[in-house]
């Protein structure tokens, strides 16, 4: 099957996949009539490895996605509570939705996309990502969690700044006529300007979380995270969603929506891949 | 950013010309192509080794010689700095190619050697600042992308080989003698050798005076096999044949980082790394996963290969491949058919077993499987029972259990699967279900096999033949029972047959 490329990522150069991004196992391709009209139904996944991916419960926290054990509508967690009271400005994120569960297999995943440099392994991520955008995000503004030029020296890539960049594609046919069915339809669709991967900057890393309490983590001090001079213009009374690969405590997307939220953004939200607990 | 690249400049001390860093280039150099980015330079000839210019007799010069010798590696393997490695280059002591080649629509991975198209990447790369293409089939051993340079040593060998003192007090039987007289000769004429040696006609000892021929003569010699159990349970056993003689054993989660030896003992993965340094290769189990599959990797062993060296392929069940060549006598075989203790190989029994999945889905197993299992719980046989998937694994333990709690199932993606065998092997576990990760390399001396489903496609001739192979392995018990149960006999279970009945009658030394 013909596969039409997303920005900047090629998963083969052939320009054809039928292979298991994951585990390189060959996928029986299924010609369907929808991937002549959409770039999104590509499957990227064999049907085990796809499995491995744990979508998130039904019992999560309305505010952070965390999975939780005792159900009920709109419970918040304990952890998302402690955010709102910690100081009078309120917690400075609404709201973060995660696609899956940050399991052992999540964990293997990042570590070969993020750490071992298998950057086309985003592709795995962009339907859902895609979807999530358009029925929600459409008029927010998308801002990728930068990682300081170190980093980025060491890794050859900015795995947030991949995820943005599939937002930035057109609408394909099928999501143009879900978007007319969806209640997004009426809404602006707030236009994402080339520099939105740089309107954040961030000045150092943290320490690695793991080597960090609990407590350290929710409680360090210093913001790593500047709003780009350049853009802060831009970014004033905007609705703004981050975009991340892991929430673990929330601290990392909170601090960037201290910053956003101090340059005048109107609200701070997050899209992440994974939720850990 | 820093964006390395490189030039081709020449050198009139070595009359040749060599790659280096833009940035360890001088004015006085006299530049012919670049700078650019590594793969774009077109590759210069590879040097020839151990020309020793220069006496360097640092701590870093020996450093890098240790980890770098008979190798390919990045720069963050080796842990130093271009700077650090600037007096090396310009010596020629140490080389510089390009991670990848570029072929017309695809690349080359000069580490693991694949070039097909599926297995390359592209994605922005902040270190050259543009879309860069990326190996992913070796992504797991550090990434290789079109800018990045591979490192190679010239310089002289550091491996020591003393005199190899064979302690090994066994005897050989007429086949194996006759097969280790063949390795032999093969070594000496650096000719390539097939051994056909069925399951259990001892292959580690028909190793042994080949071996010790090759070391005395300063070879160089690998032996890998596919799989790390393999590997872990070669080496020890190698260890004791030949005490004085230092072995560098490399595995998957293996992080001994000794100086080169002259008997390396490899994973198929880890031979990606050498290059141009061994004088014997000997491959076991050449058929098994992932060789099979998996093509680049059969040429990675050959790239870690000196251009003239004998390579040995080990294995009971030879690819239909491999025996193509043999009768076009394009490669020369000698067939051990016959095992240590003498005793012919234990023929299997096909059982029709109806559709036994349904008996699954009603939670019970087929008659004749369930009595068979019985029979070996109640008279202390252990049982290894063959079935071709995880699910169907999952259901038959589970009906096991009912009778006999002990009882236990293993796959490949099962933690405790170590754990599972060893207690099998103890006794604890009368019998042991398990998918065909087990087919290869399990000694259990006095074991009875059995095979459910031995129509699926699984179970090809060579895994039906290994499995049977497991069977009536010790001198004390030399028979065993194998049973294929069945919906319906295939083409491969019968020819795993007659490949079993046809070794049975072939005469040692024919
Ligand atoms: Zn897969
Ligand atoms: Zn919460
Ligand atoms: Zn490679
Ligand atoms: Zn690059």
């Amino acid at each position: 099957m013909k596969y039409k490329k997303p920005m900047n990522l090629e998963a083969s150069l052939d320009g054809r996949i039928d292979h298991c991004l994951w585990c390189s196992k060959k996928v029986e391709t299924r010609t369907s009539w929808q991937s002549f009209i959409s770039n999104a139904s590509h499957q990227y996944l064999c049907f085990s490895c796809k499995s491995l991916l744990q979508p998130l419960p039904k019992n999560c926290c309305v505010r952070c996605s965390r999975p939780l054990s005792i159900g009920g509508e709109h419970v918040e967690c304990l952890d998302c509570r402690r955010w709102r009271e910690k100081d009078n400005m309120g917690d400075t994120l609404e709201h973060n939705l995660s696609l899956y569960v940050y399991n052992e297999s999540a964990k293997e995943l990042i570590s070969r996309w993020k750490y071992r440099g298998d950057a086309i392994l985003a592709l795995i991520f962009r339907t859902e990502l895609r979807r999530l955008y358009l029925q929600k995000y459409w008029d927010h503004l998308p801002i990728p969690i930068p990682i300081s030029d170190k980093r980025m020296l060491e890794r050859g890539f900015n795995q947030s700044e991949l995820l943005l960049s599939f937002l930035l594609e057109p609408l394909s046919l099928v999501e143009k006529l879900s978007m007319i069915l969806t209640r997004m339809k009426g809404k602006k669709r707030e236009e994402i300007p080339p520099a939105a991967s740089s309107m954040l900057l961030r000045l150092m890393d943290e320490k690695k979380q793991s080597k960090k309490t609990r407590y350290e983590r929710m409680m360090a001090t210093e913001n790593p995270f500047r709003v780009n001079t350049k853009c802060s213009s831009t970014i004033k009374a905007k609705n703004i969603v981050l975009l991340d690969d892991i929430y673990t405590t929330g601290s990392t997307l909170r601090r960037a929506a201290t910053e956003l939220k101090s340059h005048g953004a109107r609200s701070v939200r997050a899209i992440t891949l994974f939720r850990g607990s | 950013m820093i964006s390395i690249r490189f030039v081709h400049v020449f050198k009139p001390s070595l009359n040749s010309t060599i790659c280096l860093p833009e940035t360890c280039s001088k004015e006085s150099m006299e530049v012919i192509r670049g700078p650019s980015v590594i793969s774009s330079l077109p590759q210069l000839p590879l040097p020839d080794s151990d020309h020793s210019t220069g006496s360097f007799n640092d701590p870093l010069y020996h450093s890098i010689q240790n980890k770098l010798y008979g190798k390919e590696l990045l720069l963050n393997e080796l842990e130093v700095t271009w700077e650090d490695l600037h007096p090396l280059l310009e010596s020629g002591i140490v080389s510089i190619r390009s991670g990848l080649l570029p072929l017309n629509k695809t690349f080359r991975c000069h580490r693991c050697y694949t070039d097909n198209p599926k297995m390359f990447g592209r994605a922005p790369c902040s270190s050259c600042g543009s879309l860069c293409t990326y190996c992913r089939h070796c992504i797991m051993m550090g990434k290789i992308s079109t800018c990045t340079p591979l490192l190679r040593w010239n310089g002289p060998s550091p491996v020591n080989s003393p005199h190899p003192h064979l302690k090994w007090e066994g005897t050989l039987t007429k086949g194996q003698l006759k097969a280790a007289q063949a390795l032999k000769d093969s070594i000496e004429k650096e000719q390539e050798l097939l051994i056909w040696a069925v399951c259990g006609a001892g292959k580690t000892e028909i190793l042994f005076p080949g071996l010790q021929f090759a070391l005395s003569k300063k070879k160089r010699v690998l032996v890998t096999s596919p799989r790390t159990d393999v590997v872990l349970e070669l080496m020890p056993r190698m260890q004791k044949a030949f005490p004085n003689i230092p072995i560098n054993g490399l595995y998957g989660g293996g992080t001994k980082k000794d100086p080169p030896a002259s008997l390396v003992i490899a994973t198929t993965h880890q031979t990606m790394r050498f290059t141009d340094t061994f004088d014997v290769v000997v491959i076991d189990e050449v058929d098994a996963f992932p060789f099979h599959a998996d093509d680049s990797l059969l040429h990675a062993v050959y790239k870690s290969k000196k251009n003239k060296a004998s390579i040995i392929y080990l294995t009971a069940t030879p690819s239909e491949d491999i025996k193509q060549r043999v009768a076009n006598e394009d490669l020369s075989s000698v067939v051990i058919p016959r095992r240590f203790h003498g005793h012919p190989l234990p023929v299997p029994r096909f059982q029709w077993s109806g559709s036994w999945q349904k008996d699954l889905n009603h939670m019970r197993l087929p008659k004749s499987l369930q009595k068979w299992c019985a029979h070996r719980i109640e008279n202390g046989i252990p049982a290894l029972l063959f079935v071709p998937t995880i699910e169907i694994l999952e259901k038959v333990t589970s009906i096991l259990k009912r009778k006999n709690p002990h009882i236990q199932g293993v796959h490949s993606k099962d933690i405790k699967r170590h754990q599972k065998v060893s207690e099998f092997r103890e006794g604890v576990v009368p019998l042991l279900v398990t998918t065909t990760i087990l087919e290869r390399g399990i000694t259990i001396p006095g074991v009875d096999v059995a095979v459910l489903g031995s129509e699926d496609n699984i179970f090809t001739e060579s895994a039906l033949v290994q499995i049977a192979g497991r069977a009536g392995r010790s001198s004390s018990k030399p028979h065993g029972d194998v049973v294929f149960f069945h919906f319906g006999k295939t083409k491969a279970m019968k020819k795993a047959c007659q490949h079993i009945v046809k070794m049975n009658r072939r005469e040692e030394g024919k």
